[in-house]
């Protein structure tokens, strides 16, 4: 963490970077190795959404720029368990990350991040008798690889301008296990690591 | 990009459809028993037996093999037999938790069982057939050792009738081998079995003549060894005697042995029987027409004692004596009807020799609907209408009357009699706690209502709250321990 802070301090001062900004709006599923899951969805994935900001500090070559970014990203599952009971899992990322860029010059331009993500996760069951909800929160890391397709053909002299693209990523979230007791119960582990598509627009300026 | 997204899909469909089907069936469990140290739940859906020690919270999953259709519970709850469409589960259980399940398959299908004293043995009957076939034989039963799993299944010899209940005796030597006798009543006749030579061929006892119309069934069966032999006595309908059953002559191993029948006058039409060895010997006890019997079972001597008030129902109980009239504990009954307001403590040591005056009366102010008797004292609890309950003291010969708030939904003694246990509901549910030597009663609110249970060993009372995935309250002291979503402890674990 302490690098980390270093890092968000000292980078803009290194170097001038060619864009400043670039904001990506993202949907998409991530997907729970875990067999816990089952009790919440005979599909182990979950449908979310994903709004990142990156301010790119350094330009170490002509292609490739260094950033740092923060997003917030929110995902659900429901579905059905036990016959007649309803389910819900839901989890709120809070993420920072570090980013590199790789851009060819023109439309296209690849991305690679990793940073520690915060998660609080709520797992609901409800009956007609009731509900009884599992919270937990807890820290982990959180990478992603993925590409931007640009419109218009962005040349490097007209990078200060806004650009809008396409993006994409696959990504991969990790979190040790987790026990849930609700009401003196427990549950057992709830392991909501695992991978993940995100597809959306980005703007860059 | 083609690739990623058919990766995608593969990953997709080769997860999403695997979840196992214990997921996709209902958590739903029928009522609770109270087995040894444990409240245990069958889960028909789930195929699956959940037992919870009340002091450890923690939850213990038997399988089962097949959709179960019925189930009962041994006595003292030693155990938990579970029937289903190809045979039974046996499941064990002490206080350590559910021992080995015991699986045995049967050709017949049987809704009612019957069980040995100490569940070495079981005897199934009763809609005998594949449970949906047009023809029944309900002539057919299985006889199970519930130790070594052997099962024999066969059709009783029938007089126009089939058993309609099964008393079984205990383990012990009788006509020169060690057996265990079974008496399987049907309508004027017993069949008799043993159920340590299984194959052998059942004998019958008539008890009364061909060319006799009396109807005379059989309904109740009592043990006890008289004179070192062991004895049956049956109780029947249209019958003013007792009918007393020996086997004095010795037979092989094999074989079933004769039994010798005698009949003993007992109350007139008895409605009740019970046989305990008191201060001057064995003795059986019957109740008829508000008269109550004191039979000799050899020499066939009755001393009938008027009682004077309405009682048809005889609950026999020990507790200690003051004097030293017996070693141990004292015999003791409680005589009464239901919906009757009276109850009478009899002092069965004593009644044969002081007659009526060792016969308390009780009335109360609303009519009895329950009655259970408090282990280790002379007294009693009675459950009075919807909302009242008395706690009868019988060396005072008082009855202190306790009013509920609301209705008495249910009502339990703990193993030691020290406390009665209530469900009031009164809008809200509260669990009753009243002190038996005190009369002291406490409330402790409860989120729902449910079943009540006080479970044996170790004499904790449990409300079940018959949720969808399991909710109970355990009584700790003075504390109410509740836990929520029992079912589904380790569920993400599966």
């Amino acid at each position: 963490m302490k690098y980390f802070l270093c890092l968000i301090v000292l980078l803009p001062q290194l170097a001038q970077a060619q864009i400043d900004w670039r904001l990506t709006i993202r949907g998409g599923q991530t997907f729970s190795l875990d067999a816990g899951h089952d009790l919440v969805s005979s599909y182990p994935g979950r449908t979310g959404l994903e709004v990142s900001l990156d301010k790119f500090v350094l330009s170490p070559s002509e292609h490739s720029t260094l950033g740092l970014g923060v997003a917030y990203a929110f995902a659900a599952a429901s579905d059905w368990v036990y016959e007649d009971i309803d389910t819900e899992l839901m989890n709120g990322d809070l993420r920072a990350h570090a980013l590199y860029r790789w851009s060819t010059g023109r439309s296209w331009a690849f991305n690679g991040r990793v940073g520690p993500v915060y998660r609080a996760t709520a797992l609901t069951l409800a009956d007609g008798g009731g509900e009884l909800m599992a919270k937990t929160e807890q820290w982990g890391v959180y990478g992603g690889l993925g590409f931007d397709y640009l419109f218009g053909d962005p040349s490097p002299v007209e990078m200060d301008e806004l650009f809008v693209g396409f993006s994409m990523e696959m990504t991969y979230a990790y979190f040790p296990e987790n026990e849930l007791v609700v009401a003196g119960t427990s549950w057992g582990s709830l392991d909501t690591s695992g991978p993940g598509v995100l597809v959306g627009f980005t703007y860059i300026w | 990009m083609k690739r990623f997204i058919l990766l995608m899909a593969v990953l997709v469909l080769s997860v999403g459809c695997d979840r196992d089907s214990s997921f996709e069936n209902a958590l739903t469990a029928g009522s609770p028993h109270a087995l040894q140290s444990h409240i245990a739940w069958v889960m028909p859906q789930q195929q699956q037996v959940a037992l919870m020690h009340p002091d450890r919270l923690r939850l213990q999953r038997v399988p089962l093999e097949a959709e179960p259709r019925a189930t009962h519970r041994a006595p003292d709850g030693r155990g938990l037999l579970v029937l289903d469409a190809e045979g039974l589960t046996w499941i064990p259980v002490s206080d350590a938790g559910a021992g080995t399940p015991l699986r045995v398959s049967l050709e017949g299908a049987y809704r009612r069982v019957s069980f040995a004293p100490d569940a070495n043995r079981v005897v199934l009957f009763g809609e005998a057939g594949d449970g949906q076939a047009a023809l029944s034989n309900p002539n057919q039963i299985a006889i199970v050792d519930l130790e070594t799993g052997d099962a024999t299944e066969r059709t009783l010899r029938s007089y126009g009738s089939a058993p309609q209940a099964v008393a079984i005796g205990p383990v012990g030597p009788l006509a020169g081998a060690e057996r265990q006798i079974a008496w399987l009543l049907a309508e004027r006749y017993l069949a008799v079995l043993d159920l340590a030579a299984p194959t052998a061929a059942e004998l019958v006892v008539h008890l009364v003549l061909a060319d006799d119309t009396r109807e005379v069934s059989p309904t109740e069966v009592s043990f006890a060894e008289v004179d070192g032999m062991q004895t049956a006595f049956v109780r029947a309908l249209g019958s003013d005697d007792v009918f007393s059953l020996t086997f004095p002559d010795a037979a092989a191993a094999d074989a079933v042995p004769r039994p010798y029948l005698n009949q003993l006058a007992a109350s007139p039409a008895p409605s009740d029987m019970t046989v305990q060895t008191v201060a001057d010997g064995q003795r059986i006890f019957t109740t008829g027409t508000d008269v109550f019997s004191i039979t000799h079972p050899v020499t066939g001597r009755r001393i009938a004692v008027d009682v004077g008030l309405p009682v048809s129902r005889i609950q026999p109980f020990t507790a200690p004596r003051d004097d030293d009239l017996v070693e141990g504990d004292g015999h003791y009954a409680l005589l009464w009807a239901e919906g009757s307001s009276a109850v009478v403590f009899a002092d069965l040591d004593l009644v044969e020799r002081r007659g009526g005056r060792a016969l308390t009366p009780l009335v109360l102010s609303a009519p009895i609907t329950a009655l259970r008797p408090l282990p280790n004292r002379r007294g009693a609890v009675a459950r009075l209408g919807e909302a009242g309950l008395a706690l009868l003291d019988f060396e005072a010969r008082t009855a202190t009357p306790l009013l509920a708030s609301g209705r008495l939904l249910s009502l339990v003694v703990s193993e030691a009699g020290a406390q009665v246990y209530a469900l009031v509901r009164d809008g809200e549910h509260a669990l009753v706690t009243v002190d038996t030597d005190t009369g002291a009663a406490s409330a402790m609110p409860l989120a729902e209502g449910g079943v009540l249970l006080n479970i044996p060993g170790v004499d904790r009372a449990v409300v079940d709250h018959q949720q969808n995935w399991g909710h109970i309250s355990v009584l700790h002291d003075e504390t109410i321990t509740e836990r929520g979503g029992v079912f589904l402890e380790g569920a993400l674990d599966p």
